[in-house]
């Protein structure tokens, strides 16, 4: 855990710098207590001063000799291509609308991620656009973002 | 009481409060199977579809889903030795020795009778307690709230699993986190960069649901959580129940169980994860055969699962009461109150007691609806079990991205869950818990409005946190519990120095 330790201490005394510097440009004292700026400067302060101490514990932590600086899981790509089609899906479903960012992330995941059968990723796509449709927008009355689909799916309505 | 009981009952008996009662304990069973969503982020996944109900109806359903994950919890804790839930981590060391041997049915049946009991007693307990604590309540003022959050916030990171230092950061980061927006009492902007979406501050649901949902599912995804086996179950009813000896060993348990679960629970931190613990040990500590714990045996199974429930029971008499939540789960149940603008504390038993007493009242129901749905419903929910995990872990993601984006319906609450989701992730993997932030990022605001407000009433003085024994004593604790490690240290240190000597 030593360069985890350092690399996470690092991070958070980085940070508390910068919400620091920010809080400054905040008003600290008013005339009848404190201000805006008090609570987040207090903050930063002590945020700073834990990470020194996270810092300081891992050097003097001894390094044992199986420990390997590993922060990724065995399957790396798998973890990378969720992490992208994530992002994916929330950038695009506001503008293609849902139904059809929900057909390419699962049809993604599930065929060229996951490696499950077209068969398998077919019906599941398929009961996921029924049961969306009818949970969210049926029953619980939820605008989804129809998107590029919205004169088809209006049609349907 | 008695007709403030009724009044509640007339409440939570209503058919819409029955419904949103039996979805709620329904979808918390659920929950609680599966991985991914647990019952933060399913909490805050269905906060904003609870905007079109009101607010008893929606705590009443958000609740269920709260006492509801134990009860799936203790369901792969005994047949897969996977705790669902922290509550349940304990129920394996025996639950699933007593599957092994062909015992899973009673001690299924039995956690779930235990879970009854413990929950029917908590309840009963918060029907008493509740009241003259608020009453005490309404001689807080603002430093004694103070310092009640700085003692919950205190004793939270020190019943943290992980290093205390690194939850006290976590704290202090949400603490941070509850900064961005308006000034709860000047009204200026803070951390917003000019941008709309910030001034309402950061939404809880993306926040909690990235942190717990997503970050899971990335867990899941790079291959350090894996679906394991089951032990295979008869899931007759009649093969559920414990025979006469079973039953006789649990009565002492359970009985036992009620009262440590219930008083533990409303202590700050993971009060219902230590009541089990608490349980188990003194179960083992007063056995005629304590040698058998951890070989299968139904004590160990039935003081711990009524510890927790009962637990669960307990946690919501501070934030009832005092309008303070002592965990994640109560704090975004906290969050669900002020959305639909109501402010739990001591108030609540007077300005809004049907509120209260329909949510308690509903909790007594959640719970037989629990005894019926999970003895009955065994074998759908260990089919719920089998979905492989790579047809699950994208289905639970399309869902959070549905319910973050229900909030504001803006697309960039999504890729702000994503966010969270990865620094979630990166937290487990650096050994960071989450719980503290969440819980911190929850009662910021409150803690700085309290905090500002005495010190404006002192003129700055710190010597209003000294004024009344409440805030000493909790001040105190506070103090101590920080102090603890280097206590530790300084009297290992002396062992060592005199064992050197002698």
């Amino acid at each position: 855990m030593k360069n985890f330790d350092c690399i996470s201490g690092t991070a958070l005394l980085l940070f508390s710098v910068i919400l620091f510097s920010q809080s400054r440009i905040l008003p600290f004292w008013g005339e009848s207590g404190p201000s805006g700026g008090f609570f987040p400067v207090v903050l930063s302060i002590l945020l700073g001063s834990l990470s020194l101490i996270i810092i300081f514990r891992a050097c003097l932590n001894k390094q044992t000799d199986h420990e390997t600086f590993k922060i990724l899981g065995p399957k790396k790509t798998k973890f990378f291509l969720y992490t992208i089609s994530l992002f994916a899906f929330g950038l695009v479903f506001g503008k293609i609308g849902y139904s059809l960012t929900l057909v390419i992330f699962l049809g993604f995941i599930l065929r060229i991620v996951e490696k499950q059968s077209w068969k398998t990723t077919s019906g599941v796509i398929i009961i996921s656009i029924i049961v969306s449709y009818l949970v969210f927008v049926n029953i619980l009355s939820i605008s989804l973002p129809e998107g590029i689909l919205s004169p088809v799916i209006r049609r349907l309505k | 009481m008695f007709e403030n009981l009724l009044m509640g009952f007339s409440i939570s008996l209503s058919l819409n409060n029955l419904l949103y009662c039996l979805i709620g304990t329904f979808i918390g069973t659920v929950v609680g199977i599966l991985p991914g969503l647990g019952p933060a982020a399913t909490i805050a996944l269905l906060l904003p579809l609870t905007f079109k109900l009101n607010v008893t109806s929606a705590v009443i359903m958000l609740a269920g889903i709260y006492y509801g994950v134990s009860y799936g919890g203790t369901l792969t804790s005994v047949l897969m030795k996977i705790p669902g839930e922290a509550c349940t981590v304990i129920t394996c060391m025996d639950g699933y020795q007593m599957a092994r041997k062909g015992r899973a049915g009673p001690a299924l049946g039995i956690s779930a009778l235990g879970s009854f009991i413990g929950s029917t007693f908590g309840i009963i307990g918060i029907t008493l307690i509740a009241p003259p604590l608020s009453t005490i309540a309404l001689t807080f003022g603002p430093a004694e709230y103070t310092a009640l959050m700085v003692g919950g916030l205190t004793l939270v990171t020190y019943f943290s699993s992980k290093s205390l230092v690194k939850s006290i950061a976590m704290a202090v980061l949400g603490l941070i986190l509850g900064c961005v927006g308006l000034d709860p009492i000047e009204g200026m902007e803070r951390f917003t960069f000019g941008t709309l979406i910030l001034m309402d501050g950061i939404n809880i649901a993306p926040l909690a649901m990235g942190l717990f949902g997503i970050a899971e599912i990335l867990m899941i995804a790079e291959g350090s959580i894996k679906q394991e086996g089951f032990v295979k179950t008869s899931t007759k009813i009649r093969n559920l129940l414990p025979n006469k000896k079973e039953w006789r060993d649990s009565i002492g348990p359970i009985f036992r169980g009620t009262p440590i679960g219930f008083f533990l629970g409303i202590l700050p931190g993971g009060g219902a994860v230590m009541a089990s613990f608490f349980s188990y040990a003194l179960e083992k500590r007063i056995s005629k055969h304590p040698e058998k714990f951890g070989t299968g045996t139904i004590e160990g199974v039935a003081g711990p699962e009524t510890a927790n429930n009962s637990g669960t029971a307990g946690a919501f008499i501070p934030l009832l009461t005092l309008g303070l939540p002592f965990n994640v789960i109560t704090a975004l149940l906290l969050a669900a109150f002020m959305v639909h603008g109501v402010t739990p504390g001591p108030m609540i038993l007077q300005k809004n007691p049907e509120i209260f007493w329909g949510v308690v009242t509903s909790m007594y129901i959640g719970n037989i609806m629990l005894l019926i749905l999970n003895l009955p419903l065994i074998g759908i929910f260990i089919n719920i079990l089998r979905i492989p995990y790579p047809i699950l872990s994208p289905l639970i993601a399309a869902i959070c991205f549905v319910g973050v984006f229900t909030v504001n319906y803006n697309a960039m609450d999504v890729v702000l869950m994503v966010f969270f989701g990865l620094v979630g992730y990166l937290m487990r993997k650096f050994d960071y818990d989450a719980a503290p932030l969440m819980l911190a990022y929850v009662l910021g605001p409150l803690l700085e409005r309290s905090l500002r407000q005495a010190l404006i009433l002192s003129d700055g003085s710190i010597t209003i946190f000294f004024r009344k024994p409440i805030s000493i004593i909790l001040l105190s604790v506070a103090f101590l519990s920080l102090m603890t490690p280097l206590i530790q240290i300084g009297y290992r240190f002396i062992k060592q120095v005199l064992f050197k000597r002698s």
